[in-house]
């Protein structure tokens, strides 16, 4: 559910936004993706348990 | 012959969604090839066990990037016609937080998921209907947001505009980023990942 509604506020996805707007270097994707990564690695920590 | 092949009428509306699909399919084959269908791949990234994840995203946003460049340059791609995305800050920043937070609790992103479903992976099922559900109540919730999400437009804003930089310059730039983090990431799957694994 998070992850719906995180896409549709960003208004795309990891492929979308990452990928493609990376690309051609629009900063939205940008900024999109940084915080992509910052939340997973500062949730990683506390959710390890479901991976480690 | 001149790309974007679409805007320049090298094709129509029905051609173009027979590529789409063509594409889709070749997209889908390489993400699993890449062991991209799986959470456990995916969420190791986040422990510094597994950087593939971060390397495959790179290379292919550097490809791209340099392949829209090049072609540009040798005349072949009007580059003023390729589609750059509108930049809504905030709405953005928020939903990326959330992706990310999806991502290291469900293991995939919602590309990744779907490669997933149809290698018949029952937590990618339950991920991706998660997906539709969060949609939905998006989509119910929207007049709540409605000012939120149309605020902080910055139009079709390029790194290069934003930071007055050249576009070669912000390339070297990101090229020089992606090599150092992949080196980088080597390093850090060896000395944390390992760390990780042992205890």
């Amino acid at each position: 559910m998070l992850m719906g509604i995180g896409a549709k506020f960003a208004r795309g996805c990891t492929s979308g936004q990452g990928l493609s707007g990376g690309a051609v270097l629009n900063v939205g994707s940008w900024v999109f993706m940084l915080m992509v990564f910052l939340a997973a690695y500062a949730l990683a920590y506390s959710v390890r348990r479901l991976w480690i | 012959m001149n790309a974007p092949f679409y805007k320049f009428g090298a094709f129509g509306d029905e051609f173009s969604l027979i590529v789409a699909v063509v594409i889709g399919i070749l997209f889908g084959f390489f993400l699993e090839r890449a062991g991209f269908g799986n959470g456990r791949k995916l969420a190791a990234q986040f422990y510094f066990r597994d950087m593939a994840v971060f390397k495959v995203m790179f290379s292919a946003i550097v490809t791209a990037m340099l392949g829209v460049f090049y072609l540009a340059w040798a005349g072949m791609l009007d580059i003023e016609l390729v589609y750059v995305g509108t930049t809504y800050l905030y709405p953005q920043i928020l939903g990326g937080a959330l992706l990310g937070a999806g991502f290291i609790l469900g293991g995939y992103c919602p590309g990744t998921s779907i490669v997933a479903v149809a290698t018949g992976r029952l937590d990618a099922v339950m991920f991706g209907a998660g997906v539709f559900l969060g949609i939905l109540v998006f989509g119910e919730a929207y007049p709540l947001f409605a000012g939120f999400m149309n605020g902080s437009n910055m139009g079709s804003i390029t790194l290069p505009d934003f930071f007055s930089m050249s576009y070669g310059l912000v390339m070297l730039i990101i090229v020089l980023i992606a090599v150092g983090g992949f080196v980088g990431s080597e390093a850090l799957e060896k000395r944390i990942g390992k760390k990780l694994s042992a205890s």
